[in-house]
């Protein structure tokens, strides 16, 4: 199932933003984009999603996606969970947004989805009635992937999910995505945060001005001193 | 007055109708469609000229048709990057070629087709029977789009696309296709708004625009997120016209619609782009 990534090139009008990414995650690996704000992280995973105009080669599970609209990679498996989780439709409740999401699923199989995605994430039977866009931040970024995940996607793309929340509330996300590898589908997080990002990696690369400059193992993450340097740009040394 | 506002009451629940598929448009798709009073237009003048019940299909028919021609222009100037505005004006034209449709094959006269020749004595008032069929239609529709936006999945869909359009996407929502529906779901309304307009106070070929600014004036005058302000709006709106006609000259009243826009167009009270049928 695994997903290519070749010579991707990524731009808003003539303003060329990635120019030649390639990487590849094999199925249920946790990649990590790691980079500096304006690295380019965004704007690759909205490449990749097709909401950002772009170039090259998207394949997942041999099937290729360049040439389709966002919705018809949405429907062949690929689910973005973007910066400051606008997958969400904040005046929607929390239950018609997950109908959302599992109404792309076998109706046979949308009941058996819910009560899953119910027991993975409590809250949102709690606050089923309420208002998305009431929730707190922790609580919307746990709806947002839960909607992503509610159509069984086989690559999710998660763009900084830590961003403005709390360290308890990381810790809980850090849980709740770890759990998403039992699933067994890829996903590919874009982080500024390394210490979040090193609790969740399997592998790494470094995005720098839109090019990849570095990767490596997710261990090597733990260690501070490397990861400092992936975010002042340097190239790890290998 | 009392008999006044009753009238105006009776009438402004087909402005609630035609409020309608504007509050809904501009929800989905931030833009305007013009076109709305013509769609009641044509739908009366056909109705006029083909007998009996299956006038009025025809009617809604001709209605539709002409908002599949405007849902095209739509679709054509959305993949070109051509929104908003553009868009408006386009409906624009599209209202005035369909009132010169109707002036060339129809002519000048006016459609009415009264369905009851006696009025109802209630309380010493006399009221026209078909304004009451018109009161119930218009309640009727708004309930039943009511339930459409909170219960089906396309009315998820339809507020999904209202509120991000870009989240929607990446839900595989439909979005072109859910506004294009909007806009033929304008003609379906306009179309019924016309029909029953026809059977009451009547219209001809120069009432497509004065219909559209009514229709647009009582989608906004109660903010424009939600169908039963719509026909909140469309009541005040027909209010305001009757105790103006009761109580001024015609000018003023054919002013009053277009007047309020223009006030609408300056304040910018049309700036933000809400999404529809959160609540009643
Ligand atoms: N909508 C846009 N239009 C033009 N340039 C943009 C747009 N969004 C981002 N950029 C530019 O693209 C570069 C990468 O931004 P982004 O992908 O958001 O980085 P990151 O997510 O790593 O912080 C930045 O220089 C930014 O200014
Ligand atoms: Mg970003």
């Amino acid at each position: 199932m695994a997903l290519h990534v070749e010579h991707l090139s990524a731009r808003y009008g003539r303003i060329e933003v990635c120019r030649d990414v390639s990487f590849t995650a094999a199925d249920g690996e946790f990649l990590v984009v790691l980079g500096p704000n304006g690295a380019g992280k965004s704007t690759l995973l909205g490449a990749l999603a097709g909401t950002v105009a772009g170039g090259g080669d998207i394949g997942i599970a041999g099937r290729m996606l360049q040439r389709t609209s966002a919705r018809q990679r949405a429907r062949m498996g690929l689910a973005l969970v973007p910066e400051g989780r606008r997958n969400l439709f904040s005046p929607l409740t929390v239950e018609e947004n997950l109908q959302l999401g599992l109404r792309l699923l076998p109706a046979a199989e949308r009941a058996a989805m819910q009560a899953s995605l119910h027991s993975m994430f409590p809250i949102l039977s709690e606050r089923a009635r309420q208002t998305a866009g009431l929730l707190s931040g922790g609580e919307q970024q746990m709806l947002a992937i839960a909607v992503a995940i509610a159509r069984r996607p086989s690559v999710l793309l998660l763009d900084e999910p830590s961003q403005g929340l709390a360290p308890v509330i990381l810790d809980r996300l850090v849980e709740v995505i770890s759990a998403l590898r039992a699933i067994g589908l890829i996903v590919v997080l874009a982080e500024q945060n390394h210490r979040f990002a090193a609790r969740l990696a399997d592998r790494y690369v470094v995005l720098q001005g839109g090019d990849i400059v570095g990767s490596g193992p997710g261990a090597e993450l733990a260690d501070q001193e490397r990861a400092a340097d992936a975010l002042l740009s340097r190239p790890p040394l290998h | 007055m009392i008999e006044y506002v009753i009238r105006g009451l009776i009438n402004g629940a087909v402005y609630g109708i035609l409020a309608l598929p504007m509050s809904l448009l501009f929800a989905t798709a931030g833009t305007v469609d013009f076109a709305i009073g013509a769609y009641a237009l044509i739908a009366a003048a056909v109705a006029t000229s083909v007998a009996g019940t299956l006038g009025l299909v025809a009617g809604v028919l001709s209605a539709l048709l002409a908002s599949a021609v405007m849902a095209g222009i739509f679709a054509l100037l959305k993949r070109s990057g051509e929104e908003g505005i553009r868009v408006a004006l386009a409906s624009f034209g599209l209202s005035v070629a369909i009132a010169s449709i109707v002036l060339l094959i129809w002519g000048t006269q006016p459609f009415v087709r009264p369905t009851f020749s006696r009025m109802l004595e209630i309380g010493g008032l006399r009221i026209n029977p078909q304004g009451l069929i018109n009161v119930a239609i218009s309640v009727g529709l708004v309930a039943l789009t009511y339930y459409l936006l909170r219960a089906t999945s396309l009315g998820r869909m339809m507020r999904a696309a209202a509120a991000n359009p870009v989240g929607a996407e990446l839900a595989a929502i439909p979005v072109l296709g859910v506004q294009c529906g909007t806009i033929l779901a304008g003609g379906l309304l306009g179309g019924l708004a016309g029909l029953l307009i026809l059977h009451s106070a009547g219209l001809d070929f120069t009432a497509s625009l004065s219909l559209t600014f009514i229709g647009f004036a009582a989608a906004i005058i109660f903010g424009i997120q939600t169908p039963l302000r719509s026909l909140f709006g469309g009541l005040a709106m027909g209010v305001v016209e009757a105790l103006s006609a009761g109580f001024t000259s015609g000018m003023v009243t054919s002013m009053i619609p277009s007047a309020f826009m223009l006030v609408v167009l300056m304040t910018g009270l049309l700036g933000s782009n809400r999404f529809a049928g959160d609540r009643p």
